[in-house]
């Protein structure tokens, strides 16, 4: 019926068959196979268990067929080859079940440089080397502008990691001829939903309207923002396939709606026009907005040099480097402001997203990376040994007629083996390892959603373990298996042993300069952490609980008349004398935040609570630092000129903040309820460069722009770290004014208290939503992740190649003087001290580690040169960092050496001369 | 003295007594499973064959290549006078030693 049925079936096991069936046979019982199959056990039976069927006659035929040529007389009997492998397989695993010392710990060995090379790297291939999801990845870049004067101050390190321009910038940069494309954003910051009935959180993005077609994302619906958008106040948005799903149930005559979905703000907006619905799946730099919004969405000036800056996306033109397209870049922002020096350059769109992270992962990588030659120079260590227990057998086996072809291929056999078995346990290891790793992993690293076992990695982490194996395995095998049996067992199966010796010590001592360079970095990103961990945070972290809330509702009081609305916010006076809007504004808002306060003090188990505008590692507060033409703020002390603050943060406080922080007031009083807006308590480090001769009772002005507040100090608090642990102390004011934080520090564990908060704080005003809730100590945790990171990962590589180096030298001090026992014998028939022969064995191991040392302590010096810009309160090139790195290693080798000394020290003159 | 058969040999041979010149792969098999209730894997088939062979009591010949197989060809075994021999003497000798026993009929 089908033509096709005289074609042979082709299966991947048909190739079992060929050793114990010939040619016709073979065919035949295929035939018959295929006969049955066609005629009764396919019709029969599902397609898969038919399949099954057929490969299981397969093997079977194979099994019951290995024997076939049994009755063959023997003269003429050839085992098949696939029958010997299979005995060389049964020989291997006979050998290493009577001494499997060797190939546990081969394999433990190459499994843990395997697994430990493929999770790093995978991290490292997931976060830097995978191209970004989007079309013409390798040309988009990342442009950002430079203040030179801010750049070189090293506090702002922490707050200017990203690519940011100006709008002007922005403007001059679309007309460079580097780039085919210039495009702006915003983070998405979570903005809300103010529906009448409901309250909700959306994460809103705010994009240049070249941004999406940049990034090939399509539209399920309806379509982009327009050009203009960029340059007007626009209210188009842009929905998520997912939030279209979530919020409008996916109905398909969602394009011209008014939505909603409305950003609020004091000020009213029109409403919003919904004009496209994205493909499903968008996300950048590992966020999904619900929401994109046009840059002109934010009903405020943004056109302007300080109205903020926005981060970028570039594409480059084709074929232009990265090189030229900086200097083009730095010419151009300059000429868009040539008032201020300012400076620019392009990155690779890859490294700014992995940030300051780029550099200490790849450092990481290369710690995995010795750590893999450890391991591989361990096995080699081993393989040296084995070699000795080898040489005496295999003249045996050769006596016994063996061929040279039968010896080396037994041992391919073994060390393919031991291969595979390292291999198997290496991914399982990278396996946990990469979990590991990414739950460890600071939160700035992108996408390490998408690590994944990298079998690049793996394919070359076996390649370099098989290899070892084969040089140092089998390569001696080959040359013994040309030698004449004779020769090896008429000298007892031993070579000469100083050959030998020598050997090893050369493996181990690489192993241990290697180890060196590992534990020199391991303990100069501890201490690092360490020193970090020990810095005075000047507050009490445990016990406290931060809580962010937004308010989106009006905080214009009903009453305010419509008309003179806008002119408002920026202190214009209602019709009747009376405060400004402003200022009943601001009253509003700090009711609101008593009221929070109180509500939240009263929960069960917490001591006292309080709002606070900046908490420490979560927020920074109003800060003030620039100097830039245009804008500038000052300060005036009691009629002395003014002066413009290097940097200043004003937090805005309830009463009880600092003591709910445990911040101790040093002088005067804190700030009490009651107190106006001009009572101030201001931080020892704003004394110190304000009021050398003390600052309680003392009246100071700040202002800048249109803003002037009056400030009279009441107390002295202590300085406290605001966002990281290393930086110097800022000079801070706190003032009572609203927040939207809260603080509260409770007399039992935190996480009892958290799932009660949010409910507390919707009682209190509806329109309050608790974006997030978390412990201080979740965020001290979070600040310095990264440094826990780097050390935590680098001490375990440090530790395992220390220990590998440790087993290593036990292995050639234990062979040493089992080879010597003969020699101690003598030695100690002829009246040496057992103990000296004990020191002989220590003095050996040390002697090694010193080789280890001389070679490992000036390649670790260079090393650490690298990872100086990760340290903090320690030095690349500390003394007592290679000291006690010498000392451990010291320590490691009379640890290893102990046994094998004690062992020389007993030897049995008597005992030992008889052999 | 005549050949010593197992007893899966003897089955085999019978089965190749009662196909005559119908024997091969999938036909023995089937008879083995229908008279005997003995489910064979090919391989054990072939196995044995070839042992038989090997001591003269079969012999065999290739047929056509056939579509329904695979476009592969059938391998057609028969009984030797000496394979009908053993089988003779083996199931004599069995009878012999089942004659009287006590519950055997």
């Amino acid at each position: 019926m089908k033509p096709r049925h005289h074609g042979h079936r082709r299966h991947p096991l048909h190739s079992l068959l060929r050793a114990g069936l010939d040619p016709h046979d073979r065919q035949a019982l295929l035939g018959d196979l295929e006969e049955e199959y066609r005629t009764h056990v396919r019709p029969t039976r599902s397609w898969l268990a038919a399949e099954a069927w057929y490969a299981g006659q397969i093997v079977a035929a194979a099994w019951s067929c290995r024997r076939i040529g049994t009755v063959v007389p023997l003269e003429t009997r050839r085992p098949a080859r696939r029958v010997r492998g299979i005995a060389d397989v049964r020989y291997a695993l006979r050998r290493w079940r009577r001494r499997p010392g060797f190939p546990i710990a081969a394999t433990l060995t190459l499994g843990l440089g395997i697994g430990a090379a493929t999770a790093t790297f995978s991290v490292v291939d997931a976060v830097l080397l995978r191209p970004l999801p989007w079309p013409d990845a390798d040309r988009l870049v990342a442009v950002h502008m430079v203040y030179p004067e801010r750049r070189a101050d090293p506090r702002y390190a922490t707050t200017w990691n990203h690519a940011t321009v100006h709008y002007p910038a922005w403007e001059a940069l679309r007309r460079g001829a580097s780039f085919e494309d210039v495009a702006v954003w915003h983070p998405p910051a979570l903005s809300m939903t103010a529906d009448e009935a409901r309250t909700e959180l959306v994460e809103v993005m705010d994009v240049s309207s070249n941004f999406l077609p940049m990034l090939g994302v399509r539209f399920a619906l309806g379509g982009n923002f327009q050009p203009a958008d960029d340059e007007q106040e626009s209210y188009d948005l842009i929905l998520s396939y997912e939030a279209w799903q979530a919020r409008f149930g996916g109905r398909p005559d969602i394009i011209g709606w008014s939505s909603p979905i409305a950003y609020a703000s004091d000020t009213h907006t029109p409403p919003w026009t919904i004009v496209g619905v994205l493909e499903p799946g968008f996300a950048f730099e590992g966020a999904s907005p619900d929401v994109l919004r046009p840059i002109g969405g934010n009903a405020r000036p943004f056109r302007t040099f300080f109205a903020g800056e926005f981060r970028t996306i570039a594409r480059l033109a084709p074929g232009v480097s990265i090189e030229a397209a900086s200097a083009e870049a730095a010419a151009l922002i300059q000429a868009s402001q040539p008032d201020v020096p300012l400076g620019g350059g392009v990155v690779p769109l890859v490294e700014e997203e992995a940030g300051p992270s780029a550099r200490p992962l790849w450092l990481l990588f290369g710690a995995a990376g010795v750590l893999l030659i450890v391991a591989c120079t361990n096995v080699a260590g081993l393989l040296v040994g084995e070699h000795r227990t080898r040489r005496h057998e295999t003249a045996i086996r050769l006596a016994l007629g063996i061929t040279p072809g039968g010896i080396v291929r037994q041992l391919v056999v073994e060390h393919a083996m031991l291969a595979a078995a390292g291999a198997a346990v290496g991914l399982l290891l990278a396996a946990w390892l990469t979990g590991a790793l990414v739950s460890l992993a600071p939160v700035e690293l992108p996408r390490l959603d998408t690590v994944r076992i990298d079998w690049r990695i793996a394919w070359f982490a076996f390649g370099a373990g098989s290899l070892t194996l084969a040089a140092f395995g089998i390569a001696p095998a080959l040359s013994l298996a040309r030698t004449r049996a004779a020769e090896i067992l008429a000298d007892g199966g031993r070579e000469s042993a100083p050959a030998r010796h020598v050997a090893q010590r050369t493996v181990v001592a690489t192993e241990i300069a290697l180890a060196v360079i590992l534990v020199v970095g391991a303990s100069l990103l501890g201490e690092t952490l360490f020193r970090l961990m020990s810095q005075p945070l000047g507050f009490d972290p445990t016990h406290v609980i931060v809580v962010s809330t937004r308010f989106t509702g009006s905080d214009i009081p009903p009453d305010f008349a419509r008309g003179t609305r806008g002119a408002g916010s920026d202190g214009g006076r209602n019709a009747t004398s009376g405060p400004t809007l402003a200022e009943r504004m601001a009253a509003i808002r700090l009711a609101r935040t008593e009221a929070i306060v109180e509500r939240l003090s009263t929960l069960p188990g917490v001591e006292r609570a309080a709002a606070i505008g900046g908490p420490p590692f979560l927020t920074r507060p109003a800060s003030y630092s620039f100097n830039t033409a245009g804008l500038v703020a000052t300060i005036r002390i009691d009629g002395r000129p003014p002066e413009t603050p290097e940097r200043l943060d004003v937090q805005s406080v309830t009463p009880g903040a600092l003591p709910t922080l445990g911040v101790p007031v040093l002088e005067g009083r804190d700030l009490q309820a009651g107190d106006g807006p001009s009572a101030a308590v201001v931080s020892r480090e704003f004394e110190r460069q304000y009021f050398v001769d003390g600052a309680v009772g003392r009246r100071f002005e700040f202002a800048m722009g249109s803003r002037r507040n009056a400030y009279e100090v009441v107390g002295v608090a202590a300085d406290l770290k605001q966002s990281t642990v290393s930086e110097d102390p800022v000079p801070t004011v706190y003032a009572i004014a609203s927040a939207p934080h809260f603080v509260l520090r409770t007399a039992v564990d935190p996480g009892a208290i958290l799932p009660a908060i949010r409910a507390a704080v919707a009682e209190v005003h509806p329109q309050v939503v608790v974006v997030s809730t978390t412990t201080m100590e979740a965020a001290l945790a979070g600040v310095i992740a990264a440094e826990r990171f780097r050390a935590t990962l680098s001490t375990a590589f440090a530790l395992i190649a220390l220990v590998l180096s440790a087993v290593g030298l036990y292995a050639v001090a234990a062979r040493r003087v089992a080879d010597r026992r003969r020699e101690f014998g003598i030695r100690v028939a002829l009246g040496a001290r057992p103990s000296s022969l004990g020191a002989l064995v220590v003095r050996d191991g040390l002697l090694t580690v010193g080789l280890g040392l001389a070679a490992g302590l000036p390649a670790a010096l260079a090393a650490a040169q690298v990872t100086q810009s990760l340290l903090f309160g320690v030095s690349a090139t500390t003394p007592h960092v290679f000291l006690g790195t010498s000392a451990l290693l010291a320590a490691a080798a009379l640890a290893a050496t102990l046994l094998p000394a004690r062992r020389a020290s007993r030897v049995d003159p008597m005992v030992a001369l008889r052999d | 003295m005549p050949d010593y058969l197992g007893e899966f040999e003897q089955l085999v041979l019978l089965a190749l007594a009662r196909l005559g010149d119908d024997a091969y792969g999938v036909t023995i098999r089937k008879t083995l499973l229908d008279q005997a209730g003995r489910r064979a894997s090919f391989g054990a088939v072939y196995s044995t064959l070839r042992r038989l062979e090997q001591k003269g009591l079969v012999r065999s010949s290739f047929g056509e290549p056939e579509p329904v197989r695979g476009g592969r060809a059938k391998k057609y075994v028969v009984l030797t006078a000496r394979g009908r021999a053993a089988m003779r003497a083996t199931h004599a000798a069995l009878v012999r030693m089942a004659d009287g026993v006590a519950g055997l009929r």
